[in-house]
């Protein structure tokens, strides 16, 4: 059981790199869909457009 | 009844592969004599740079479309791939550091196959490093294709340098053949699988996401307009 932390390391790097990187796609995919929602908001409804709005 | 979805099923495929990888690993395939039970490390190193050659493989095939067609889906499945290549790459090289620091005595050596692959590191990241740095999306797509064409010269040249010049570095896997024990062979195979169907899963959320970044980037275009 010699240098069993050296394979712990080696394994634990490994998931942790992978982890990593599905967390980037992930956070990259969030900042997509706030982009995509700040332009479904703008594409919306402007004041003026509903006359029963006391706006 | 909901229809499966092909990207479901190779997660799972690729979740129970890494399963039965790590359980034969670890409690199946005996320790190595010599080397002891840091030699397991290798079933993860040999399938990460397998499977790191092949997507630089597919930079390499997907850039050359994209000079032939000027298409930019290529540029995206080009980009896509040196990222996934690079991320195993970068593994690869950690990996067999903790590696060589109980078998080797040393962190790192300068031999040719460890300087070849660091080589290797160095291209691909300057191949990042240069789409961010171009603001024109043609000429960044050209650059960038003719980057990683060249880029992948080195590739054979890291397969080849234990085998060429003078290395310390084992050779395992032969032209035709694995110099290793039969269970061993299993092992590497099944995380060869593993790697693989894992990298499939990578390439398509990373070019889905970019091909989604583009549509979106035109359509801010239209709203700015």
């Amino acid at each position: 059981m010699k240098n069993i932390g050296y394979l712990a390391a080696g394994y634990m790097v490994v998931w942790s790199g992978l982890l990593l990187y599905l967390w980037r796609l992930l956070s990259i995919q969030n900042g997509l869909q706030r982009r995509l929602a700040v332009l479904e908001e703008g594409a919306g409804p402007q004041a003026g457009d509903n006359e029963d709005d006391p706006e | 009844m909901s229809r499966i979805r092909p990207i479901g099923l190779l997660s799972s495929v690729s979740i129970a592969l890494f399963a039965l990888s790590i359980y034969y690993v670890l409690l199946v395939v005996p320790v190595e004599r010599e080397m002891g039970i840091v030699q397991k490390i290798f079933y993860l190193h040999v399938p990460m740079a397998i499977t790191g050659f092949i997507f630089f493989f597919l930079a390499f095939l997907f850039s050359i479309f994209y000079l032939k067609r000027q298409n930019r889906k290529w540029d995206i499945f080009a980009a896509s791939s040196v990222e996934i290549g690079l991320l195993l790459t970068t593994l690869v090289l950690i990996t067999g550091s903790i590696w060589a620091r109980p078998i080797w005595n040393t962190w790192w050596t300068w031999d040719p196959r460890l300087t070849a692959t660091f080589i290797l590191w160095l291209i691909y990241s300057a191949y990042l490093i240069l789409r961010l740095s171009v603001d024109n999306e043609g000429k960044r797509a050209v650059f960038c294709a003719v980057m990683a064409i060249v880029g992948f010269v080195d590739v054979p040249i890291v397969f080849l340098s234990a085998r060429i010049w003078r290395s310390i570095h084992p050779v395992v896997v032969k032209t035709r053949s694995i110099a290793i024990e039969p269970k061993m062979g299993i092992a590497l195979l099944l995380f060869m699988a593993a790697f693989i169907s894992l990298g499939a899963i990578l390439l398509w959320l990373r070019t889905s996401l970019s091909i989604f970044e583009g549509k979106l980037l035109s359509l801010e275009k239209q709203g700015g307009n």
